[in-house]
């Protein structure tokens, strides 16, 4: 397949120029790559705080949609955002990511983009309901979870 | 290139199951050397496109791309049916279209780097002939061993030793065991143990870093930089630092340099404009041959004048010049039809007015005659009423009241008999 063309080429793209509030962080290889992301407005949920996010591409990318997760670290320190979308985890439900919403057009910057504005738009402080339980039972990879997308307000 | 006897390789792949000989190039994995333009390249793959096609919403993918996207992301499972990666709108299979196969030409024409760049081959070949390429010629692809019962595959290049290159062999520097095929560049390139003497400096050195030694020893010997334009002194690196100061032509390099360069580049451009001459030429003539012989003395300055218009692209101007030409021939060919036509029906006009008149003319004959008759009628009364009043002056005294109307009904009957008599003479 012909993915890690199509990344080194975005690999080129990223390390030319980035959107504001999203920064380039590694990519060791054509498998996983990490990028920071923050919120730009004044929005108090996030501010003066910056998320690490983690793409893992499959050999199929872009085909198929990267598995995107918040990862938790300590130095630097970075959290998982409060979100009704996001997981403790770290783990996202946004249709974009899952195969009905995935586009093969969609790459590293639009996703996340997609996931500022995400975060840009939010007002509630809360997590996704039933977050505990499923964040102790579960033990799937992102890309084999079943979610339902139902709140197209956020 | 020499083979064994093709009975040979034939009976054995009739025996032994095949292994996959072509391996299939992804053209969208490929290296492109030429810059093509950005516009021209599929949001799925971020290559030029390959095999463009079109959906109902205008946007072009490739073709594989757009069919590994319905392959996948399908909705609920029929592959039918799919959103469009740009824009989402529905479209079913059966509305892609392609894209005109000039634009696939184009892309076709690309310069890339052969896929087995990494194994060593350092071609650069148009993107339509890469397959052909890896399948037939490239010296790193890999085929059959020549021996005759290895299922083992050797690189193209290896093939003229004719014989199987797959027996271990032992490194004798670092004692472990390769394959006779893979030997070589073990010692030149990975050997830790192989050791061999610079040529120069007399030092060891590990084989594989024996290039590298060889640029930066002191005692390497080289010729002066000037070599090239002349100067035939030859000496130790250290040496020749010091000649390069002092010589007169090693100065002179960079500016030498340049001037080949321009040289170089001068003979770029005269071959291009011959080129382009050719083509300007060519043109000229087939346009003398299409103004034909009775003009192609009046008109050349016209036509070189557009010849020199229509620049590089000048077979396409020639096409349009040549529609132009077979247009006009339309045109003045329609245009004499329609004279013709036009004559006819003047023709066609003047014989039925013509006919016309003749009858209008008979008519005013009949009418002429009408009125005589009419004149020698009222007369004929004229005359009759005359003589009635000089005999009813006569016989004012005898004549009975009744005899009056009975004379009165002749008169009408008169009449008819000479209106029949009338109708007969028309």
């Amino acid at each position: 397949m012909f993915a890690n063309k199509r990344l080194g080429k975005e690999l080129a793209k990223i390390q030319q120029s980035l959107p504001p509030g999203i920064d380039f962080v590694s990519a060791p290889d054509f498998k996983q790559w990490e990028m920071d992301i923050r919120v730009l407005d004044a929005n108090p949920l996030y501010a003066d705080q910056t998320y690490r996010l983690r793409f893992r591409f499959s050999p199929n990318y872009p085909i198929e949609a990267p598995e995107v997760t918040f990862i938790h670290l300590s130095q630097p320190l970075r959290t998982i955002p409060i979100h009704p979308h996001i997981y403790s985890n770290g783990i996202i439900c946004l249709d974009l990511l899952g195969t009905q919403g995935w586009s093969p057009v969609q790459n590293v910057e639009s996703v996340c983009m997609s996931l500022q504005s995400m975060l840009t738009g939010n007002t509630k402080n809360e997590r996704p309901p039933g977050d505990e339980e499923f964040v102790r039972r579960n033990t799937q990879r992102p890309r084999d979870i079943r979610f339902v997308y139902e709140d197209s307000s956020v | 290139m020499s083979r064994t006897p093709p009975n040979v390789s034939f009976h054995r792949r009739s025996v032994l199951p095949q292994r996959p000989e072509i391996n299939p190039v992804d053209p969208r994995a490929l290296e492109y050397v030429s810059p093509y333009d950005h516009n021209l390249m599929c949001a799925i793959c971020y290559c030029p496109f390959v095999n463009a096609v079109r959906l109902p919403c205008e946007h072009v993918f490739c073709q594989r791309c757009i069919n590994d996207a319905m392959k996948i992301t399908g909705i609920g499972f029929t592959p039918s049916s799919l959103n469009c990666p740009s824009c989402r709108r529905m479209f079913y299979a059966s509305e892609i279209t392609s894209m005109p196969k000039i634009l696939n030409r184009m892309l076709d024409d690309l310069m890339v780097t052969c896929p087995l760049k990494d194994q060593g081959c350092n071609e650069q070949i148009q993107r339509c002939e890469v397959q052909q390429h890896v399948d037939k010629k490239c010296a790193y692809s890999e085929v059959e061993c020549p021996a005759e019962n290895c299922l083992l595959s050797v690189l193209r290049k290896d093939m003229e030793k004719q014989r199987c290159l797959h027996s271990m062999l032992q490194c004798e520097d670092c004692n472990e065991f390769f394959m006779e095929r893979d030997l070589e560049s073990h010692r030149t390139l990975y050997c830790e143990a192989g050791r061999t003497s610079c040529p120069d400096c007399k030092a060891q050195v590990l084989l594989c870093d024996i290039d590298q030694h060889v640029e930066s020893c002191p005692d390497a010997i080289f010729p002066c930089t000037a070599a090239k334009y002349g100067c035939d002194f030859i000496a130790r690196r250290l040496a020749l630092d010091q000649h390069s100061r002092t010589c007169a032509l090693a100065k002179l390099v960079p500016f030498l340099q340049r001037q080949n360069e321009r040289l170089g580049a001068h003979e770029a451009a005269l071959k291009s404009l011959r080129l382009k001459n050719s083509i300007l030429e060519t043109s000229f003539t087939s346009f003398q041959e299409t103004l034909g012989p009775s003009t192609d003395i009046a008109d050349p300055p016209s036509s070189s004048m557009l010849a020199s218009d229509s620049s590089p692209l000048d077979s396409t101007a020639r096409h349009l010049l040549c529609l132009q030409e077979s247009l006009r021939e339309e045109v003045s060919r329609v245009s004499a039809a329609l004279s013709e036509l036009d004559a006819r029906t003047t023709m066609a006009r003047m014989n039925e007015s013509l006919r016309a008149k003749e009858d209008i003319s008979h008519m005013n004959a009949a009418i002429v005659g009408m009125r005589l008759q009419l004149h020698r009628l009222v007369s004929a009364k004229k005359v009759a009423m005359v003589r009635n009043q000089t005999e009813g002056a006569l016989d004012a005294g005898a004549a009975s009241a009744p005899e009056g109307p009975s004379r009165g009904i002749e008169l009408p009957i008169r009449r008819l008999s000479d209106s029949s008599r009338q109708e007969t003479k028309l």
